[in-house]
């Protein structure tokens, strides 16, 4: 399913692209072969010449470079998901090829009340002049920046799998087995002489973006979501040839907020035997999209049915039925 | 080549904000923005409610399980391990993919302690975790008999830790050897459990292993058989089980599988090649610890299972004190009560006022016939408990053994997957 491989506008890649590809400050959505749409908004600002990068809760990683515009403020621009919470990392001296030369500061941003090194953008943002330290080397201080736009949200977990030591500076940026290169550049994490991906001790992160594979919904970081990616860790082998196959559970759309249904809270009763969302993994009935429940339900061929059938008011019913309708129809 | 942070700098940064980038200095976040959270218990009714939790809730609010295994061993189904028709490892679930679809916290780690006033948790690691909401779903603990050695003498009511022990020792049994087992005093972890595995070994030494000379002897706690009466009375009778009510085990004896018991007021002994003592249940030691118990199990609210002596504790499963059995199946159901009580409170919405629950259990009798039991359970205002709304029980079949599969296997995806 190779496709959709612009699902992200590919505006990752460099800024030319970015403005090529995904100009316009006004939201986009694009939408899947499988008619999911994903809402994306810009944030956009000026730095020194930086290397700026973005980490997702889920795993997705942006990244993009300021524009060398002939000031000191070099603008940048960066497209991101509305449905995930992201946070920044800026590099300064980026081109340095000693990475130890340059300066790397995580973002953490204030909307005056929370301070969290996450924020989740829900219109286009511009950030102004981020003043990125220009002296130093390597890991700074976390730089906490002010924002008073309603449109980007500070959102701050109390556990955080991309920074699980909690220190402020994200997994890549950490150097485990302190060799002077971040676990980011460091093919071996753990310093046994075993390459990462052939390393069993070591965690299984293919694209070394600090987040295990099976947390991670892009495994190889190209920017294609595992689920719609048919080669996960992108050595040219598809997923369906390759034994030892890595590819990810199914991706499903979680919700934004929460809506009261009683229908459903009486509905998910039914999932024990019929299956999460009334899709049943076995030949046992699936009752998605069921618009006939009150026949269904007292059939009398499946005494265990009858038995819970009895425990439920015509009214009840009603309201599991309305909510059954609800949902697309499972064909055995 | 060092890199030149420190983490000490980092923390004086956050605290004292001297160095503050920009004109406005910033102000320490006083609370999460998003609400977090924090299920103790990733068993059939704490993965139900993370899974649950961010389902109907999503990225509006921060779901972490705390769960001490990396992988989940199912007690149900358990039984059928002792006659070798399932591993351990069929009945094994992985947190990994679960949690990565539902984008659920996953830490491996289990709790020291809790503090209701800051609402924190410590774990094992010395390291906190602050919670809006608490959900302890750790399941049950044992009480103590006497001092014995529980792997020569497996209760295997905890899955992996006993089930394998006592599969090998009933291979070791040969023709005329004693299995004894006792059954707790009601209320316990599985109504039909012990009575099933009664069943399925006297199957398994008489029909599997040809044995004609063997015995099964069960010691119940309580005065008569508790579920499924008829049935199991009947299928005792054909295996010839040697089935003793109102027998209480007071002392075991690891070395000669020797079990003390009190009947009618007299104490009696039996000597046995495999003695399987199911000890008396309580809730987990985290409920004890977070004072939130009344004798041996916590009360709860049941229209949301919030603890009705702490505000946002909320306890599901086997651990929680309403009238409801204790098994898998309907700590599934409670979790989704729970899940979706806990959204509405957080989004000031009133509670649903008329949950419905329900319970299922296929229990093997044999390698090839299979009973049922079910029950809906409604609330019942004027109590202000849940009640049998509808029941009913059905007898050994094929049938049913087949349909035992068809029932677990959607049980555990709603559950695991």
């Amino acid at each position: 399913m190779k496709t959709n491989k612009l699902i992200f506008g590919g505006c990752t890649l460099s800024l030319s692209l970015l403005m090529a590809g995904c100009g316009g400050n006004t939201a986009s959505t694009v939408t899947d072969d499988t008619t999911t749409k994903k809402t994306t908004y810009s944030v956009s600002g000026s730095v020194p010449g930086t290397l700026i990068e973005a980490f997702c809760k889920d795993g997705g990683y942006y990244s993009v470079n300021s524009t060398n515009n002939g000031t000191t403020n070099h603008p940048f621009k960066m497209t991101l998901p509305s449905d995930v919470s992201c946070k920044f990392i800026m590099t300064t001296n980026e081109k340095d090829p000693d990475i130890s030369k340059r300066i790397v500061t995580p973002l953490f941003l204030s909307d005056g009340s929370t301070t969290s090194s996450y924020f989740q953008l829900t219109g286009d943002t511009d950030l102004g002049y981020i003043e990125l330290p220009m002296s130093g080397t390597g890991i700074q201080t976390p730089l906490i920046i002010e924002v008073a736009d309603a449109r980007v949200k500070v959102n701050k977990f109390e556990y955080d799998p991309l920074d699980i030591d909690n220190d402020g500076i994200p997994n890549v940026y950490e150097d485990d087995d302190q060799d002077g290169l971040y676990n980011k550049f460091d093919d071996d994490d753990d310093n046994d002489g075993i390459k990462d991906i052939y390393d069993d001790d070591h965690k299984n992160d293919y694209d070394g973006d600090g987040i295990e594979n099976r947390y991670d919904e892009d495994d190889d970081n190209d920017r294609i979501k595992d689920i719609d990616d048919d080669d996960d860790d992108n050595d040219g082998i598809k997923d369906k040839d390759e034994n030892n196959d890595n590819s990810q559970s199914a991706n499903i759309a979680l919700p934004t907020s929460y809506v009261v249904n009683a229908g459903r809270l009486l509905g998910s009763q039914c999932a024990q035997c019929h299956g999460t969302n009334g899709v049943s993994v076995n030949k046992w009935d699936s009752i998605a999209g069921e618009d006939k429940l009150h026949e269904e339900m007292f059939e009398d061929d499946e005494p265990i049915m009858s038995a819970q059938a009895r425990g439920y008011t015509n009214e009840e019913i009603s309201l599991i039925e309305s909510w059954l309708k609800t949902l697309t129809k499972y064909k055995d | 080549m060092k890199t030149t942070y420190s983490r000490r700098d980092f923390m004086k940064f956050m605290g004292f904000s001297s160095v503050a980038a920009m004109a406005v200095v910033p102000t320490i976040a006083k609370a999460a923005t998003i609400p977090h959270i924090v299920i103790i218990g990733g068993g059939f009714s704490g993965a139900t409610c993370a899974k649950y939790l961010k389902m109907w809730g999503g990225s509006s609010i921060d779901v972490t399980i705390v769960e001490a295994n990396r992988a989940y061993v199912s007690p149900i189904l358990s039984n059928l391990v002792l006659n070798g028709q399932k591993s351990t490892g069929d009945l094994t679930f992985s947190y990994s993919d679960f949690s990565a679809k539902y984008k659920i916290n996953m830490i491996h780690s289990t709790v020291n302690s809790i503090d209701k006033a800051n609402k924190t948790i410590t774990l094992d690691n010395a390291k906190t975790l602050k919670y809006d909401k608490l959900v302890l779903a750790a399941g049950i603990d044992f009480d103590k008999v006497s001092d014995y050695d529980t792997t020569k003498v497996p209760h295997a009511w905890k899955s992996r830790d006993g089930i394998n022990e006592l599969k090998a020792q009933i291979d070791s049994m040969n023709d005329a050897d004693t299995f004894v087992m006792s059954i707790p005093a009601s209320p316990y972890r599985c109504p039909p459990g012990p009575y099933e595995r009664a069943c399925v070994v006297a199957d398994y030494l008489k029909n599997t292993k040809g044995y004609s000379n063997s015995k099964v002897i069960v010691l119940d706690a309580n005065p008569k058989i508790i579920v499924e009466e008829q049935t199991f009375s009947a299928v005792f009778a054909s295996y010839g089980i040697d089935y003793r009510p109102n027998a209480t085990v007071t002392a075991v004896d690891d070395t000669t599988k020797t079990v003390t018991f009190t009947k009618d007021g007299v104490s009696n002994t039996l000597t046995s090649k495999v003695l399987n003592v199911i000890p008396n249940q309580k809730a987990a030691p985290i409920v004890f610890k977070a004072g939130v118990n009344s004798g041996n199990w916590a009360p709860i609210n049941p229209l949301s299972y919030e603890s009705v002596m702490v505000n946002d504790i909320y306890i599901i499963g086997d651990s929680q004190g309403t009238g409801q059995p204790k098994a898998g199946h309907i700590g599934n159901s409670e979790a989704k009560i729970c899940a979706d009580a806990i959204l509405r409170k957080l989004n000031s919405k009133a509670l649903y006022t008329s949950p419905k629950t329900n319970s299922a259990c296929y229990s093997p009798t044999s390698s090839s016939e299979a009973s049922w039991l079910t029950a809906v359970y409604k609330y019942d205002p004027a109590t202000q408990r849940m009640v049998v709304a509808s029941k009913d029980a059905g007898s050994p079949s094929t049938k049913n053994y087949q349909k035992m599969f068809l029932w677990s296997g959607n049980l555990f995806a709603d559950t695991f997957a």
